[in-house]
């Protein structure tokens, strides 16, 4: 175990090594316990490591759109292969663009390989089989957008982009109206708007719901101003391709964002480039915006004649067991393990690349989310049929809680005290109570009617944990609108209460430890040299088996379908003199799965006594074995 | 009303720059300009020479430059060709390639004819002399350069090299391109090999009629033929015979739209727009937003082929698929023998090719023409056989397109027979039938560039509504087919719509006018001096109207990416 605000000390360390750069610079919201680093502070670290290890070495791998370094670090240390033909981990930080913390769970990784006090030979074994190559900010362009006054979750790179396609480039970006470095909500007083305040929560904003007689007040945009006049908010911002959308799997076509064709932006041409030539990437970690470990992708066949939408069935039992442990290295640190979103990669995006056409076993992980599942009541409310079957004094016999946590639980309007007012003096039953709660008890069944509930429960942690994520509403001055700034910051879950960061980088980086072990690894089981018929030129029978002794398989369904890794191929390097009698001197096999899954080859050789023989077996992303014999006759 | 035209660049009346021949007047090369004949072939070298001469001959007319280099760091030329009057982005711009399959030669000598045909012809025919006064030409003549210089230079097939020479492991066994075609008889083509086996091992035979053909075993006959390929031999020892030859990817399989992962289109890249050739072109094309038209040729099958390439992809619009249909129809009697194809449903499934990227992402429309069949029917049945195959080779060719059988020792096969016919038989016309491919091809072209969309003035019609108020409306005219905004870019967004602005009063709403007769506007919420417009559409008019506040003069500006622009100044005042 270690203490966990460990990438903390981190995170405040580096500012101050890297002060001369910083200097000067107020970082957005100084109070706020955000952890993540901007990205010359993360690659000042990099820098760091590479000089201090020698297992660690940066490589630059190309340049933004905004002119920032492109940086990964290889991570392997002495062993039997060199580097390159070693199974690989490919870990990408904040592929998203607005999700730093991902990029804080790549550096924790990192720090946790390097990191040289105590004994720790599983470490020392794992880095001597295994290559990591780790880039922490996949999109630094956005990434520092984040992290910097006014901050904001863009997710473009600083490329120019039309995004509205009227022939103006980012006329009507946000802006921050409180001048408060960060960019919230705004809602704008407006009868035909969609949003009111929630009935329990006021500082929440939720659709209006017709049938709750409901009525919206609001329209809600982003922070900003209708710079152009166009009658839209912040509907071309500052910002081009949106990175995680710029791959070639799915690529979103027509959108602008994603820019016009898969591979435009610099950053995917790069990253891109840097992956193809390492095939030996058997699993990719691309910490983004989904979790495919807590909501497994969907499986399923492939439309005849297109491309794989969705995973194989066999690829993603390969994720079963990753995901139990997974789940379990979570709760052993209280963190979250419910996710609302889909766990399938979007089209477009890095993690689709890496699965569907590069053919690495892949998980998307978003790191964290507020565990709201602790604050959920845990005992039943009160039901409404009970309710109505109450007498006002029976009701008011009750403890105040039942009635608040009724209210609670079907999201409905009403203060207690008031309540309890009316029912003492009459003016109210349990039974029209009950009437007039029904509606909302239907409404909470709905899809809408749950995430108001998920909205409202989000609302409560920040401000059990960490307050400053919901600014207060508090009216602007925009011209021709009664207009306020405020609400719950949209990107809270990356700026966590500090201690909750520490235990989910923790969570993960132990996860991928354990993850790495998994790695598919080529051996030779058996090698067995039998002379048939002695002389000059004798003859033997050569067998020899090969297997994998990791968990994974070789390959994934995926990399066979599409042919993108070369099979794993047995083959005989005949010294001087040595031939064969008949056939070829290798074999291949598309995939070795894990355990009693072998490929044999039996050959049978002419050559002298002496002569050398040597077996391989051979792949891209499984390492390799080889052995040396002498043809000998006993 | 009083409307004057000010400036429409598309026409624009600008003093002639000293030296220059006034518009309209046939061209005045410098020096020795180039005189290529059309009844044969050029390498690479050579038609860079042309290109240059070109260059230097029309300095004002043609821009020679390098947009970027191959795999093997020849460089991709394009050569541009416009008036010199009026700014090159303000003129619609049509786009000419060839030769992106490296076999796929004689595209380029048929662009370099059309080159000389605009020149040469400027001032002198009238459909040229308006197509150059208000059209850009964008050429490329060899997209796959490395290709070309292969399949003239190295022992070819006719269909061999076809992609990108960019090395890659074919067979997946960590060695590339180890295992080619090689040139057994030395004769410098590569041709097939064929084995005499013993009676009854064979399922082929030479034909009795004529033993230089060979042909399957028919009703009772016994074979001693084995077909064995292609000139080659087992150069990595791994029991296969030419599995891993030269390239992998073909480079019209690589671009931006609708791009697939090899277990869907073989021959893809890893990664649309992965090789230079490509990719060169797709960055150039993104600063060219003007070009409205295009053709990238190829060979063979006489076929005016159009997008989409894939039924899984949207169909194209019908507005647009209209304008294609004319264009194609008029084509197939430019062109005897071709025929005008949809090229998933027609062909074959092809991803990411030349003719979507132009259409899907610049909203351009474009043709693959396929250039030639060889004329082989001999006794007009519609089919060819190997035997009027082998007759037009003897009368025809005098015998120059067929490489007799000869025998070759073969270092696996043991003693083969070598033979066949010429790489530039079947797909590349004969050097006597190449000029009128080149010109009936270059023609077909000319018919496309001139449905650029052509906008007019028709006039501007101005209305008092009291208190300084002033109803203006102004109708433009496309003359041409191409609309000015494709409904491919209007649907799907990718690019701006055309903008009409209006200056020197205070513009209170403007709108399109969807019905002239029963004055039916789309107004435009806001912004209402900057009207963005869904195009001119194909040979129709289209009315915008402004209401201004104001008096005197006004000044209109339609401003279109791939129509040019119009300028005027309109008055004030009623009729």
């Amino acid at each position: 175990m270690r203490p966990s605000p460990r990438a903390l000390a981190g995170a405040l360390l580096a500012p101050l090594l890297l002060g001369s750069l910083c200097a000067g610079r107020a970082e957005a919201g100084e109070t706020d316990p955000f952890v993540a680093r901007v990205t010359s502070a993360v690659h000042g670290q990099l820098r760091a490591w590479a000089e201090a290890h020698d297992a660690a070495e940066l490589q630059r791998y190309g340049e933004s759109a905004g002119g920032r370094p492109l940086l990964a670090l290889q991570v392997a240390g002495p062993g039997a292969l060199p580097p390159s033909q070693r199974p690989a981990v490919f870990v990408a930080g904040n592929a998203a663009g607005d999700r730093p913390l991902g990029s804080e769970a790549a550096l924790d990784l990192l720090e946790e390989l390097l990191r040289e006090e105590g004994p720790e030979p599983r470490r020392a074994a794992l880095l001597g089989q295994v290559t990591f190559y780790v880039v922490p900010v996949v999109n630094p362009d956005a990434h520092d957008a984040l992290l910097r006054a006014p901050r904001w979750d863009r997710r473009g790179n600083a490329a120019e982009l039309d995004q509205d396609r009227d022939g103006l480039v980012a006329e009507d970006g946000p802006d921050d109206l409180d001048g408060d470095g960060r960019l919230a909500w705004l809602r704008l007083e407006d009868p035909s708007g969609e949003w009111l305040p929630d009935p329990r929560d006021p500082r929440l904003l939720v659709r209006a719901a017709a049938e709750l007689g409901e009525q919206g007040r609001y329209r809600l945009e982003r922070e900003g101003r209708d710079d152009d006049g166009d009658g839209r908010f912040n509907e071309d911002p500052p910002g081009g391709i949106h990175v995680d959308r710029g791959f070639p799997h799915g690529f979103p076509y027509p959108s602008p964002e994603a820019g016009p064709w898969a591979s435009a932006a610099p950053e995917v041409k790069a990253l891109l480039d840097y992956l193809l030539a390492r095939r030996n990437v058997a699993l990719a970690v691309v910490f983004g915006e989904r979790n495919s470990l807590l909501k497994l992708p969907s499986a399923g066949k492939r439309p005849p004649d297109q491309a794989a939408a969705q995973w194989t069935k066999g690829d993603r039992a390969s994720l079963d067991a990753l995901a139990r442990r997974y789940r379990a290295l979570l709760e052993a640190r209280e963190q979250s393990a419910e996710r609302s979103g889909s766990g399938d990669f979007a089209g477009g995006s890095l993690a689709a690349w890496l699965y569907f056409q590069f053919g690495a076993l892949t998980l998307e992980l978003d790191v964290w989310q507020p565990p709201l599942d602790a604050l959920k009541p845990t005992g039943k409310p009160l039901a409404l049929g009970e309710l109505a079957k109450l007498d006002a004094a029976g009701l008011l016999a009750r403890p105040a809680d039942d009635l608040e946590g009724l209210l609670d639980a079907l999201g409905a309007p009403g203060e207690v005290g008031e309540l309890r007012a009316s029912l003492e003096a009459g003016r109210l039953t349990p039974a029209t109570l009950a009437k007039e709660l029904r509606p909302y008890e239907a409404f909470a069944k709905t899809p809408a009617g749950k995430a108001r509930a998920q909205a409202r429960l989000e609302h409560a942690y920040w401000t059990a944990h960490q307050p400053a994520a919901i600014t207060t509403w508090t009216r602007v001055e925009l011209p021709g609108e009664q207009a306020e700034v405020g609400g719950l910051a949209p990107w809270a879950a990356q700026l966590p209460p500090r201690d909750e960061a520490g235990e989910a980088l923790a969570a993960h980086t132990s996860f991928l430890l354990e993850a790495a072990q998994q790695l598919p690894r080529l051996e030779l089981r058996q090698v067995r040299l039998t002379p048939l018929h002695a002389g000059p030129e004798g003859v033997y029978r050569l067998e020899v088996v090969a297997g994998n002794g990791g968990r994974l398989p070789t390959h994934t369904e995926l990399a066979q379908l599409g042919r993108v890794r070369r099979p794993v191929r047995l083959e005989l390097e005949l010294g001087q003199g040595v031939a064969l009698v008949t056939g070829k001197r290798w074999k291949a096999k598309e995939s070795l799965g894990a355990g009693q899954e072998t490929l044999r080859g039996t050959w049978l050789l002419r050559g002298p006594p002496g002569a050398r023989v040597t077996v391989r077996v051979t792949s891209e992303q499984a390492g390799g074995a080889s052995k040396a014999l002498r043809l000998e006759q006993e | 009303m009083r409307v004057q035209v000010v400036a429409a660049s598309l026409l624009v009346g600008l003093l002639a720059c000293a030296g220059l021949a006034r518009a309209g007047e046939p061209l005045r090369p410098k020096g020795e300009p180039p005189r290529p004949r059309f009844n044969r072939l050029y390498d690479v070298e050579q038609i860079g020479e042309i290109l240059a001469g070109y260059a230097r001959a029309y300095p004002e007319w043609v821009r020679l430059e390098t947009i970027g280099k191959s795999g093997e760091g020849r460089p991709l030329w394009l050569l541009t060709l416009t008036s010199p009057r009026g700014e090159e982005l303000r003129k619609p711009g049509f786009y000419v390639d060839a030769n992106i399959h490296a076999n796929e030669v004689q595209g380029s000598e048929t662009a370099l004819y059309l080159l000389d045909f605009l020149l040469t012809r400027y001032g002198k025919l009238e459909r040229v002399t308006e197509l150059l006064d208000r059209a850009v030409f964008y050429f490329i003549p060899i997209v796959n350069p490395d290709g070309r210089a292969r399949w003239f230079n190295q022992p070819a097939t006719p269909h061999f090299p076809h992609t990108v020479v960019a090395p890659r492991d074919d067979d997946r066994d960590g060695l590339t391109d180890e295992d080619g075609y090689d040139d057994l008889d030395g004769n410098g083509i590569i041709t097939r090999m064929v084995k005499r086996v013993p009676r009854g091992e064979g399922r082929f035979l030479f034909d009795p009629q004529d033993p230089r053909l060979i042909r399957h075993v028919e009703g009772d006959e016994q074979g001693d033929l084995r077909l064995l390929g292609w000139e080659g031999v087992d150069n990595d020892g791994d029991g296969r015979v030419n599995e891993d030859a030269l390239g992998y990817v073909d480079p019209n399989r690589t671009w931006g739209y609708d791009f697939q992962p090899r277990y869907i289109q073989g021959g893809a890249s890893d990664y649309p727009l992965q090789i230079p050739e490509t990719r060169a072109i797709a960055q150039w094309l993104r600063t060219k937003p003007n070009i409205a038209g295009g053709q990238s040729f190829h060979n063979a099958g006489r076929m005016i082929l159009r997008g989409p390439g894939s039924k899984h992809v949207p169909r194209y619009p019908r507005e647009d698929v209209a304008v294609y249909d004319r264009i194609a129809q008029e084509g197939e009697r430019l062109l005897p023998g071709y025929r005008s194809m949809v090229i998933w449903k027609d062909l074959y499934r092809a991803h990411a090719t030349t003719v979507d990227h132009l259409y899907m992402i610049h909203g351009a429309i474009a043709f693959t023409n396929e250039l030639y069949s060889a004329p082989t029917d001999l006794d007009g049945d519609e089919k060819s056989s190997s035997a009027e195959r082998m007759k037009f080779n003897d009368l025809l060719t005098l015998g120059r397109q067929f490489v007799p059988w000869t025998k070759r020792q073969h270092p696996q096969y043991g003693e083969v027979l070598v033979g066949g016919y010429r790489h530039d038989v079947g797909r590349v016309p004969e050097g006597w039938l190449l000029e009128s491919e080149c010109h009936r091809n270059a023609a077909f072209v000319l018919y496309h560039a001139r449905q650029l969309p052509k906008l007019k003035l028709v006039g501007a019609k101005v209305r008092a509504q009291g208190e300084g108020l002033w109803r203006v409306d102004v109708t433009l005219h496309n003359e041409r087919a191409i609309p000015s905004v494709s409904a491919v870019a209007r649907q799907n967004k990718i690019h701006r719509l055309d903008l009409a602005t209006l200056s020197g009063a205070k513009v209170i709403a403007s709108g399109v006018v969807e019905d002239v007769l029963r004055d039916e506007v789309r107004l435009q919420r806001r912004r209402p001096e900057r009207l963005e417009v869904p195009g001119v559409p194909s040979r129709r008019q289209r009315t915008l109207m402004f209401l201004v506040a104001g008096a005197g003069e006004l000044r209109f500006r339609y401003d279109s990416l791939k129509a040019g622009s119009i300028e005027a100044e309109i008055e004030l005042k009623e009729e």
